[in-house]
């Protein structure tokens, strides 16, 4: 009776069947299965959404810091900016002691060189932009970064404090609408600054990390530090390689002449590994949040499950006795609590793709570290939930099958509902 | 299955066969160690008072529980011999009417009669051919897409026949199909059952009405726990 092809058409038509066993179950239930689906559906969201913006995150730092910071370390005074507690005491800058200390002590380095970092207020005819302002001084403005595309570099009054002179990045000439030529004056902090020339954005970097501007560092002494003191210590070094024995060179001569804790270090590295534990972190919440909100659909899916199994006893006694197997209608129930766990979770996906950019947006405002937060689709926001989601509803619809194995048919076809 | 045309053995024997019930404490002996043979293509009518032990039986020849002590054999071989009482295979060759019908509330009566075979690998457009033609042998054929609530108590038990039929089962188990009829549903009822039987199928009614009695070849009373010809 049973060719190969006969059995194979066999098979397929018990799998139709038991769809559509499983999906009268489903439509017989539909308003308590949709409310399930949707707690299945938030967990899912949560959980692809904390991958894709991880992950976005995750890459968008990695690109940032590579470009900006290079194979620099930069000391500062003060304590690391994280402990936001001890840094409500004054900032306890550098003296050009400590700077000379520091340049005598360490050997083989490229450079050692003082240098100014901060944030301040830019105008310009009738724009106004936060804007990030770096001080140079003589041979960090001939690092390739600080060079002039167009116009020129800075003249030696400038550097020697005595006119006030800026160098714009392209982006920053751009928000700031700035045609060089004219060599026009534009006011940082309230204070006249004229354009002399125009560099390259950081290779890489974004929009807010583009526009920046450069001035020469006896400027900023000047104007933006309190006097005898020196803003941050800058070193580079050309071998990757020697990044450890550098900051370890610079970390003990400080504490020789400053004493620890008076003082933190960042590098491309510190600032990636910064960033890297703040994601994370970032992405630890997120996955546990998703994972409590997994479980909670978890409990729904098998209440559901249980009462509907209950509900259903009458009927699944009468198909028993007109000849279904009892891992038929095992496979029934699993089915359909497998397929609540996923459908739960694609659309949580899709939720999540339609609105990880604006969820994104509305983080970018929380989290310093990254200024613009994209979403990264890759392929673990999507697999991650459907996988967990998927696995959450079959192991749900476990107990309410074994109900089911152990079915009474008798009593069962008794109660009639 | 042969359907069982061969003569010398019967299609259904059960030998001893003791079935109790616990309810609560209490041990209600319900089938005491009962002998009983049918042979194939015959029609038996089981009488007996209320309790007695008949749905019982009926449920004990469907396979749907297990017996204390004794033999069951179908068609020559014993139904336990290796657990088998949870062999489908047997279970499919049966078909059931239940005492009040038993359809499923959620089904239309087309659906309804599509249950059996739908559990037998059968594709829907196959499966809902041979349940129409189930319900055009009960005359059911205009009301295939109304619920079970919506049918009269006659319809419904020949909707119930029509499931029991639609899997041509060797053999057919009735339990009070006619119970709560006015006595004109229930020779049409019986008509039915007895046309089926026709076609080569064993046929094991429960049952009170004597129409039903006067048309079968045999006539078994239970009483106590115990069968008696009558
Ligand atoms: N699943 C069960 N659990 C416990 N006791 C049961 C069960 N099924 C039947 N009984 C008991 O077994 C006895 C026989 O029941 P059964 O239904 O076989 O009687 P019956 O002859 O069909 O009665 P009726 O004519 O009223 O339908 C009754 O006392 C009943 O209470
Ligand atoms: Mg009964």
């Amino acid at each position: 009776m049973a060719s190969p092809k006969a059995t194979g058409d066999r098979i397929a038509a018990r799998l139709v069947c038991l769809l559509s066993l499983t999906g009268q179950g489903m439509w017989s239930n539909r308003f308590q299965l949709s409310l399930t689906l949707m707690t299945m559906a938030v967990g899912s969201f949560a959980l692809s959404l904390t991958f894709f913006l991880g992950e976005g995150a995750r890459i968008r730092l990695w690109q940032d810091m590579e470009h900006l910071m290079g194979d620099w370390v930069i000391a500062s005074p003060g304590v690391r900016q994280d402990s936001h507690l001890l840094e409500t005491r004054l900032r306890p800058d550098f003296t050009p002691e400590d700077f000379t200390f520091v340049k005598d002590h360490l050997k083989d380095v490229r450079l050692v060189a003082p240098m100014f970092q901060a944030t301040e207020p830019v105008t310009f005819r009738s724009i106004n932009r936060v804007m990030a302002v770096d001080g140079v001084t003589v041979e960090l403005s001939r690092e390739p970064l600080f060079l002039p595309i167009r116009g020129r570099g800075f003249s030696d009054a400038g550097h020697q404090g005595l006119v006030w002179e800026c160098l714009l990045t392209k982006s920053a000439a751009e928000a700031l609408a700035v045609t060089i030529e004219d060599e026009p004056t534009i006011f940082i902090d309230g204070r006249p600054f004229q354009v002399k020339g125009v560099t390259q954005d950081p290779p890489g970097a974004d929009d807010f990390f583009k526009a920046r501007i450069t001035v020469p560092y006896e400027s900023a002494n000047v104007l933006w530090l309190p006097s005898g003191t020196i803003g941050d210590i800058l070193v580079a070094w050309t071998n990757l390689e020697k990044m450890d024995e550098v900051v370890s060179g610079l970390r003990s001569s400080l504490e020789v002449c400053r004493g620890p804790d008076t003082f933190f270090l960042s590098s491309s590295e510190f600032k990636i590994q910064k960033s890297r534990s703040i994601v994370a972190n970032f992405m630890a919440y997120g996955q546990v949040e998703a994972l409590f909100c997994i479980g909670i659909a978890f409990i729904g899916v098998m209440n559901v499950m249980l009462t509907n199994t209950a509900r259903r006893s009458r009927e699944f006694a009468i198909r028993i006795s007109m000849g279904a197997r009892h891992s038929e209608i095992l496979a029934a129930v699993l089915s359909e609590s497998f397929l609540l766990g996923i459908s739960g979770a694609l659309i949580g996906v899709a939720l999540s793709v339609l609105l990880a950019p604006y969820v994104g947006r509305l983080l970018q405002s929380k989290i310093n570290e990254v200024n613009q937060l994209l979403p990264y689709y890759g392929l673990k926001g999507f697999l991650y939930p459907i996988l967990v989601c998927g696995l959450a509803g079959l192991i749900a619809g476990v107990i309410p099958a074994a109900k089911v194995r152990r079915l009474d048919v008798l009593a069962s076809l008794r109660n009639d509902t | 299955m042969s359907g069982g045309s061969n003569d010398t053995q019967p299609f259904i024997s059960l030998r001893g066969v003791h079935k109790s019930w616990r309810a609560g404490g209490t041990r209600i002996d319900v089938l005491r160690h009962i002998d009983l043979d049918i042979r194939a293509g015959t029609s038996t009518v089981i009488v007996g008072p209320s309790g007695s032990g008949k749905s019982t039986l009926v449920h004990v020849l469907a396979l749907l529980t297990p017996i204390d002590s004794g033999e069951y054999l179908f068609n020559g071989s014993s139904v336990y011999a290796v657990n088998r009482w949870w062999d489908v295979g047997i279970r499919q060759s049966i078909g059931i009417v239940f005492q009040d019908g038993k359809l499923i509330q959620n089904l239309t009566a087309l659906q309804n009669v599509c249950v059996p075979v739908s559990h037998r690998g059968i594709w829907p457009r196959q499966q809902k051919k041979l349940a129409k033609r189930a319900l055009a042998q009960v005359g059911l054929l205009d009301r295939l897409d109304s619920y079970p609530n919506q049918l009269s108590g006659g319809e419904l038990i020949r909707c119930a026949i029509a499931r029991a039929l639609v899997t041509e089962p060797v053999l057919i188990l009735a339990d009070e199909p006619t119970g709560t009829l006015d006595s004109e549903t229930g020779s049409t009822i019986s008509d039915l059952l007895f046309g089926v039987v026709k076609e080569q199928r064993t046929l094991v009614v429960v049952s009170h009405n004597p129409l039903l009695a006067e048309r079968a070849d045999r006539v078994v009373s239970i009483r106590d726990g115990i069968l008696d010809e009558v």
